[in-house]
């Protein structure tokens, strides 16, 4: 047999107080796409970034068609044909499509002065062609929408004619569509021979593309899975060591009558028809849309950060006055932003440091912070939430997705909820944290809480929502109960096909 | 982490063991037979440099060792803390040039009782703030350049003074010597001045309008604009006057620039280079030139003899009751002749001036 | 805190320099005149460093200190102030607004309401700065560039371009902000800076508001996300960046008698940004500790005496000093560098 084009082994990894891997191999075949699934902080980003030059390992074996060889450095990972595509994507967006392609390569004509864009866009047009992607290569990328961005990095995957691509989590901000497109193009680059490195949380789709799974947890092998061994809840045992009975968690019980946030007309954008829309305590509503539906503008709307420009917010049947987060937060509205990097978290900052920051005005005395009850709340909420770090003095930065996302949890927990917005809250969170999600969203509207939950999963939505709203092109298309729900019923709101 | 700061460690007590054999060395401010001065002077111009020649030659005559310093913002603060460095280094006397004469005085004053203190090319407005002052009659200075718009500028024409801070003394008094000559009698004078700090332009005294005093913050670049921008405003302009050493060629660029050369007369002051080429060249009618050289010399020769318990030179005969010497301020035109106008000035000629101030320079 | 320990031994490494640079140097009366000068420039390396750490920038600090120094000398004085040589409503408004101000308090008689009038002015000068940036949303660089400018050339209108001296008067003032050695022997502005100090440490790093300035600094949104002012909160760090100037202003005018409306406090915000930085801000905000404040501006303060006491010629001051800086810098990278490859 000849020996797989790609095999790491025995690779081992440390960061300050973090193993993160720990003596795991993995064998990449020509034209196969393995999937590299684990829980959080398994190890998977790390490896992906061992294979692709970003890290180098402090100990393990990797070759390269038998030969072993060092990958140090980003360079020397794509000479060899090995591109990473980053989970967040490294576009530069003043550019247009052709020009982010060929980043740092622009053929020229004598000289680094001869940049020549008719050039560009000629060689980029037939790799494009090839991923169905519809927009002109001139089209700058700012433009474009996060599907199709994702199209172009692997556009520019493909012009470094690469034979090994590892895409680390590339569906997270892809709608169905675009999902469905990705897989066509994953089949393509298959039968033309080049391997497909695949992580991701959304064992669905796992299941529909892999033709491998390899299991990490805790950053070691936990095994691996052959085509026909495929199925969720294998992965998901080996992932987590046990059997998780119920993925979606919901308790039946009763919303209360009168709704606790209520909506009356509002709307963000002057002379677009406004928003009317009910929570009630204990239940859980659904929030679906295409991306650029307006979800997440609605959810600014109601959290303060965008200008109401109509309408009015009621809370318990009380109007309140909202022009900034702080008003929201003072009536116990709460929102978990859809970017938790950017919007969520101090990154910089410790474990402690963000989930306090919403709560100093409650912990402090005499202006000063009172450290004490602060670590008490903090350690309570890595508690409550299963936070796995070494330290509440850990850097946030340091933690993996669905960690931070807990983080960002926590930061709304101690302080008592009366309206919980969730704007994609599992988005890059792995399976055991985003089930810990779930179970957590349950508990809470057991408690009654009202929770609106944005999502562009729609296993998700429907797994969860007691009532489902879509939302499409700046306005509610509708509404679906319970007994209503259904993949098709949701996509057909979404896209406007039930207007 | 560990093994980094072990070197750090390493480090600190090397430097340590230097310092402790720095220490042991001197433990006491030795008088030697040679001791320290220092000349400090208001800003770090080319100036300062032929002064600085000057206290060389008087330091080998009189076995001095001398710390020149410059200070490169020019302001009174950086001079306050050159002198309390140089007196806990343990110099012996200092000569300054004080760039705010007037409010460094109760500063000075302290000074000028632990050790002697001689003012330069700006006084000290008070006997007990320095034994003596050596420098240019500024006012005397302004009257000479007053002297040479008289000889060459037509009556009833406008000028334009240029001058790189207004808030300082010899600014103030090169200026008011200007006006006192023009004017012709001291109180108008003094009230023209009084206009002029109202910013009441133009101001009329004697034969003259003066359209206004540009300041540049001694940045020549700053100066050759304004004067550029001057001739656009004022077609009718007639004479530029620069008083300090860097805007006779800031203005000589722009009057070149503008094409208007011939057209406006250009009087200067201080001997740049560029000003003695414009002299030569005939752009510039003259410069009024100070001594720098015998400032630097003349005031280490005080020093050393104050050092040395000489106190007899301050009785100089060239030393007036307010113990000032004044070193005179020439002319210097192209040729070297006195005009009409030019009554009780010193003249010289640029060529032999020039070869002169090169030789000074060790160029 | 890895960070200080580097700056620390950088500081005792340049101390011990300088005491065996020259037996001068090791004299207490060297010693008095650093700690004063560490007052001096702490106290608006402070005001940098706090407005750095939200992610600010303040270029105008100089001038705020010259026209704050000038106009204090003039309100001393008594002074006439110039009028504007425009006509129309609001500068004649203005002009009045100048004679009710003259007329209600006569300032040489009550030199403590021209002080706090000068420290209003920098809060002012602070406030406009701030709201500019929040709620007009325009670049912090522009306009604190252009305050640069601006208040340079209205302390230069104001003086008529004259040096506002105080001659021997107001004993008193200059006594409390600067002569006097009644506590401890201490010079007056490192007494000022402890106490300012003291302050800034409970505000920054053990108020619930230092929280917010450093959570602001290293990221606004996530900040706003959490319900913090966050426009409020960086106003409050520009006035108190120019306010900190302000005061600068006027122990400057204690110390030195007299103030140069051209030059007063030129280049003081490179200072004040560099003893900021080096002391462990970064300028990307949400970085920083008084502590490391400190240290910066000791070490600036330190290396041009160092320079004068090993006998460099004045005109290579700014070299040593910023040789001297960029070693330290350097060092500091490998150290950390050796540092974590040793773990």
């Amino acid at each position: 047999m000849s020996p797989s084009l790609l095999s790491a082994r025995g690779i081992s990894k440390s960061f300050p107080g973090v193993q993160a891997l720990q003596d795991v191999s993995l064998q990449l075949n020509r034209g196969e796409v393995l999937a590299v699934v684990g829980e959080n902080g398994a190890g998977k980003s790390t490896l992906m970034k061992i294979l692709g030059g970003v890290y180098r390992p402090d100990a393990g074996i990797i070759e390269w068609e038998g030969r072993p060889v060092a990958i140090g450095q980003v360079d020397q990972a794509q000479k060899l044909g090995i591109v990473l595509i980053h989970q967040e994507l490294n576009l530069a967006e003043n550019l247009d499509v052709a020009g982010n392609m060929f980043l740092g390569r622009e053929p020229t004509w004598g000289g680094p002065l001869g940049l020549i864009r008719p050039r560009l866009a000629r060689d980029a047009e037939p790799i494009l062609r090839r991923l169905g992607f519809d927009a002109s290569p001139r089209t700058r990328v700012a433009e474009l929408s996060i599907g199709q961005q994702q199209l172009v990095e692997i556009a520019r995957a493909l012009s470094l004619r690469s034979r090994v691509i590892i895409m680390d989590e590339p569906t997270s901000s892809l709608t169905q569509r675009e999902t469905d497109r990705l897989y066509d193009v994953i089949r393509d680059l298959k039968r033309d021979g080049i391997s497909v490195l695949y992580i991701s949380h959304r064992l669905k789709e796992v299941e529909t593309i892999a033709d491998r799974v390899v299991v990490l947890r805790d950053g070691r092998n936990a095994g691996e899975l052959r085509r026909e061994e495929i199925s969720h809840e294998a992965m998901v045992r080996l992932m987590v060591g046990r059997e998780l009975r119920q993925f979606y968690r919901r308790s039946r019980h009763e919303a209360t009558a009168r709704p606790v946030l209520q909506l009356r007309h509002v709307h963000w954008q002057e002379g677009k028809p406004p928003i009317s829309l009910e929570l009630r305590g204990g239940e859980i509503v659904g929030l679906a849309g295409l991306i650029g539906a307006g979800r997440t503008e609605l959810a600014e709307t109601v959290f303060g950060i965008r200008r109401r420009v109509s309408g009015e917010i009621l809370l318990d049947g009380h109007a309140v006055v909202v022009r900034h987060p702080i008003d929201a937060i003072e009536a116990g509205i709460y929102l978990v932003p859809e970017d938790r990097r950017s919007q969520g978290l101090v990154l910089e900052q410790t474990i402690r440091f963000n989930l306090s920051l919403a709560s100093l005005k409650d912990l402090q005395r005499l202006h000063l912070v009172a450290t004490r009850r602060e670590v008490a709340l903090a350690e309570q909420q890595r508690r409550d939430l299963n936070i796995r770090c070494p330290s509440i003095r850990q850097t946030v930065a340091l933690l993996s997705g669905g960690n931070q996302q807990k983080v960002v949890l926590g930061k709304w927990l101690s302080r008592k909820p009366r309206v919980l917005i969730l704007d994609e809250p599992t988005r890059g969170v792995d399976v055991g944290a985003k089930s810990e999600i779930y179970a957590l969203m349950d508990q809470l509207a057991q408690e009654g809480v009202a929770i609106l939950m944005i999502s562009s999963d729609l296993e998700e939505i429907l797994g969860m929502s007691d009532r489902v709203v879509v939302m499409h092109e700046g306005r509610l298309a509708g509404e679906l109960g319970r007994g209503q729900l259904s993949e098709e019923a949701v996509m057909r709101l979404a896209t406007g096909a039930a207007a | 982490m560990r093994c980094g700061i072990r070197r750090l460690g390493f480090v600190t007590g090397l430097v340590a063991s230097i310092a402790f054999w720095g220490c042991s060395g001197a433990d006491s401010v030795s008088v030697s037979d040679r001791p320290d001065v220092a000349f400090i002077s208001n800003n770090a111009h080319e100036f300062w440099s032929i002064a600085k020649k000057g206290t060389e030659a008087a330091a080998k005559e009189t076995n001095l060792k001398v710390t020149f310093l410059m200070p490169p913002q020019g302001t009174s603060e950086e001079q306050r803390r050159f002198i309390e460095d140089l007196m806990n280094k343990g110099v012996r006397a200092i000569a300054i040039s004080p760039n705010d004469s007037a409010n460094q005085v109760d500063f000075f004053r302290t000074i000028n009782q632990r050790l002697p203190v001689i003012a330069v090319d700006n006084d000290l407005p008070s006997s007990e703030a320095r034994r003596c002052y050596i420098g240019t009659d500024n006012v005397a200075a302004g009257r000479a350049v007053g002297k040479l718009i008289k000889q060459h500028v037509p009556p009833g024409s406008k000028f334009m003074i240029f001058v790189g801070k207004l808030d300082s003394q010899n600014a103030q008094e090169r200026r008011l010597g200007v006006v006192t000559e023009l004017a012709g009698d001291p109180d108008k004078a003094k009230e023209a001045v009084e206009k002029m700090n109202r910013n009441e332009y133009p101001v009329q005294f004697g034969d003259y309008e003066l359209l206004g005093t540009m300041t540049d913050d001694a940045d020549q670049a700053v100066c050759r604009r304004k004067a550029e921008d001057t001739l656009t405003k004022y077609s009718d302009v007639k004479c530029l006057v620069g008083l300090w050493a860097y805007n006779p060629p800031a203005i000589l660029e722009a009057v070149v620039s503008q094409k208007k050369a011939g057209q406006v007369v250009i009087i200067g002051f201080d001997e740049n280079e560029e000003t003695l080429k414009g002299i030569r060249d005939g752009h510039i009618v003259g410069t009024v030139v100070q001594d720098p050289y015998n400032f630097g010399y003349e005031s280490v020769k005080l020093m050393a003899a104050l050092v040395r318990g000489d106190q007899s030179v301050l009785n100089r005969p060239d030393m007036n009751a307010e113990k000032q010497i004044f070193i005179r301020h020439r002319i210097v035109n192209k040729d070297g002749q006195t005009l009409a106008a030019y009554q009780d000035e010193k003249v010289e000629a640029v060529e032999p001036f020039h070869t002169r101030l090169k030789e000074l320079k060790g160029q | 805190m890895k960070k200080v320990i580097g700056l620390i031994a950088f500081l005792a490494i340049i101390y011990l320099l300088l005491l065996a640079a020259d037996p001068g140097a090791r004299l207490a009366a060297n010693h008095f005149n650093l700690g004063r000068r560490i007052g001096l420039y702490g106290i608006i390396s402070l005001g940098a460093g706090m407005l750095i750490i939200t992610g600010g920038i303040d270029l105008s600090i100089g001038s705020v200190v010259g026209l704050c120094a000038t106009l204090l000398a003039m309100l001393l004085r008594g002074d006439r102030f110039p009028r504007f040589p425009f006509k129309g409503w609001l500068f004649d408004q203005f002009n009045a607004g100048l004679d009710w101000l003259g007329s209600l308090v006569n300032f040489p008689e009550h030199p403590w309401a021209a002080i706090l009038l000068v420290l209003l002015v920098g809060m002012g000068i602070g406030l406009m700065n701030g709201v500019l940036v929040t709620k007009v949303r325009v670049q912090a660089f522009v306009v604190t560039l252009c305050g640069l400018f601006i208040y340079r050339g209205i302390s230069r209108f104001m003086a008529e371009d004259q040096v506002k001296g105080l001659g021997n008067q107001f004993g008193q003032l200059k006594s409390i902000f600067y002569s006097s050695e009644a506590i401890f022997g201490l010079p007056m502005s490192l007494v000022y800076f402890v106490g300012l100090l003291v302050l800034a440490t409970v505000f920054l790093h053990w108020s619930i508001h230092g929280r917010y300035f450093f959570a602001i600094g290293a990221n606004e949104k996530a900040a706003r996300y959490s319900g913090v002012a966050t426009d409020r909160y960086k106003i409050l760090a520009y006035v108190l960046c120019s306010t900190l100037a302000s005061f600068y202003g006027v122990l400057y005018l204690m110390q030195e008698n007299s103030a140069q409306p051209s030059s007063t406090g030129n280049f003081l915000e490179l200072y004040a940004i560099a003893g900021a930085v080096l002391g462990g801000c970064s300028l990307r905000g949400g970085e920083g500790s008084v502590g490391g404040l400190v240290i910066g501006t000791s070490i600036l303060v330190l290396l041009p005496n160092l320079s004068l006491m090993l006998g460099i010629p004045s005109a290579l001051e700014y070299t040593v000093i910023g040789g001297a800086l960029l070693l330290g810098a350097v060092l500091d990278e490998v150290l950390r560098r050796v540092g974590q490859r040793s773990r």
